[in-house]
């Protein structure tokens, strides 16, 4: 190997920006729209902040580094959720810590608030501690559905399942919240006892 | 309704991500998710989820874009750097056995002719006499056995496949 080898080996190391696929203008655009929704997908995933904010800089970086070409905003943010979801994934079988934050935790007197706050803040406490004892697949499909607002056929992207299993998966899921979320605020199990019994 | 699905769920879910619910709802649909076990799994679960994320979102902090964005590039480069290095590396490491390999092959011949030259010159008599001996004695065990010539033309020849094989190991990953 000669020495104008390693020199071009080099400059094209310290051309790496053109590895990245998109420049930084239309990268802020983009992470202005999804950075929030990505966050608070993996922060509620791992029920870990901090580790939200390293997994937050790891799936952009990725994103960044695919050579996948994209067609729609969509497709992209689609794909930054499922990077998101892999890095969990990732996280949970190294045997990180992964405990669900409570809304107490996240600020101080968060419960100490009068009124609707207070009531609130039960609510997301509620939330998380019932979010805590689903599967980890529970947990994504019913954040992706109706925290994001995500249709079947992009949670079936996202968790790389088959489209046909999300409405099933996502029955089973939505039961089991239920029946935790009832249980926790003291409500009646089955309210619809009656009318399902007759149907 | 069947088994997991209503086929009002999607009126239920409409008022609930809207915010309409409970209060600007039609007064059947209420009725509805008050004895529908599945839009009334609906209702409890869709309306704190839609709070939690909104909160959420709201007192989210993430870092600027550019701070993001700067990231990414020096890991990039850095990555970048480590792959351009690579194969430098490994030819190094390549080249360093290579030298040992030469190195031990040509130690017998080496210890000879400085037993032979002292022995001519005799400064140092029994310093000569075991270089003769430990030369005689590597010369002659099995695994460089052979006159010095046989001990040279084994030496080029690890030497120039070494060198095939670091050139070989270049030329196939510089392409990473």
């Amino acid at each position: 190997m000669t020495l104008s080898d390693v020199e071009l080996l080099q400059g094209r190391a310290r051309q790496a920006d053109d590895v990245l696929q998109m420049d930084e203008e239309a990268f802020r655009s983009l992470y202005e729209q999804t950075a929030r929704g990505v966050w608070a997908y993996l922060s509620r995933m791992t029920g870990d902040a901090h580790l939200a904010d390293d997994l937050l800089q790891e799936t952009y970086y990725r994103f960044l580094r695919a050579r996948a070409s994209f067609e729609t905003d969509d497709h992209r943010r689609n794909y930054l959720f499922r990077i998101a979801t892999n890095l969990v994934k990732d996280t949970r079988r190294r045997n990180r810590t992964v405990h669900v934050a409570l809304p107490d935790e996240e600020g101080p007197g968060a419960l100490s608030a009068p009124g609707d706050a207070e009531a609130r803040a039960q609510v997301r406490a509620d939330l998380s501690r019932a979010m805590a004892k689903l599967r980890p697949r529970e947990r994504s499909l019913l954040w992706l559905a109706y925290g994001q607002g995500a249709s079947h056929r992009e949670i079936a992207e996202i968790l790389d399942l088959k489209t046909a299993s999300i409405k099933l998966l996502l029955f089973r899921a939505r039961r089991r919240l239920a029946k935790l979320l009832r249980l926790r605020s003291g409500a009646p199990a089955r309210p619809w006892r009656n009318s399902e019994e007759r149907s | 309704m069947n088994g997991i699905e209503c086929e009002r769920e999607g009126d239920v879910l409409e008022a609930l991500t809207g915010g309409d619910w409970p209060d600007r709802v039609e007064a059947d649909l209420r009725a509805h998710v008050a004895g529908c076990a599945i839009c009334a799994d609906l209702a409890t679960v869709v309306r704190p989820l839609r709070a939690e994320q909104a909160c959420v979102r709201q007192e989210t902090v993430v870092p600027p874009a550019h701070v993001v964005y700067w990231r990414a590039q020096l890991r990039a480069r850095a990555e970048a750097q480590r792959t351009v290095n690579h194969p430098l590396t490994f030819a190094h490491a390549v080249a360093m056995v290579g030298l040992g390999v030469l190195g031990v092959s040509l130690t017998p011949v080496v210890m000879g002719w400085f037993g032979r030259w002292g022995s001519e010159t005799r400064p140092l008599p029994g310093l000569w006499d075991w270089f003769a001996r430990v030369g005689d004695w590597l010369g002659s065990s099995g695994a460089t056995g052979g006159g010095p010539l046989t001990l040279w033309a084994l030496a080029l020849a690890i030497a120039a496949c070494l060198l095939l094989v670091s050139v070989a190991v270049y030329f196939v990953v510089v392409d990473d």
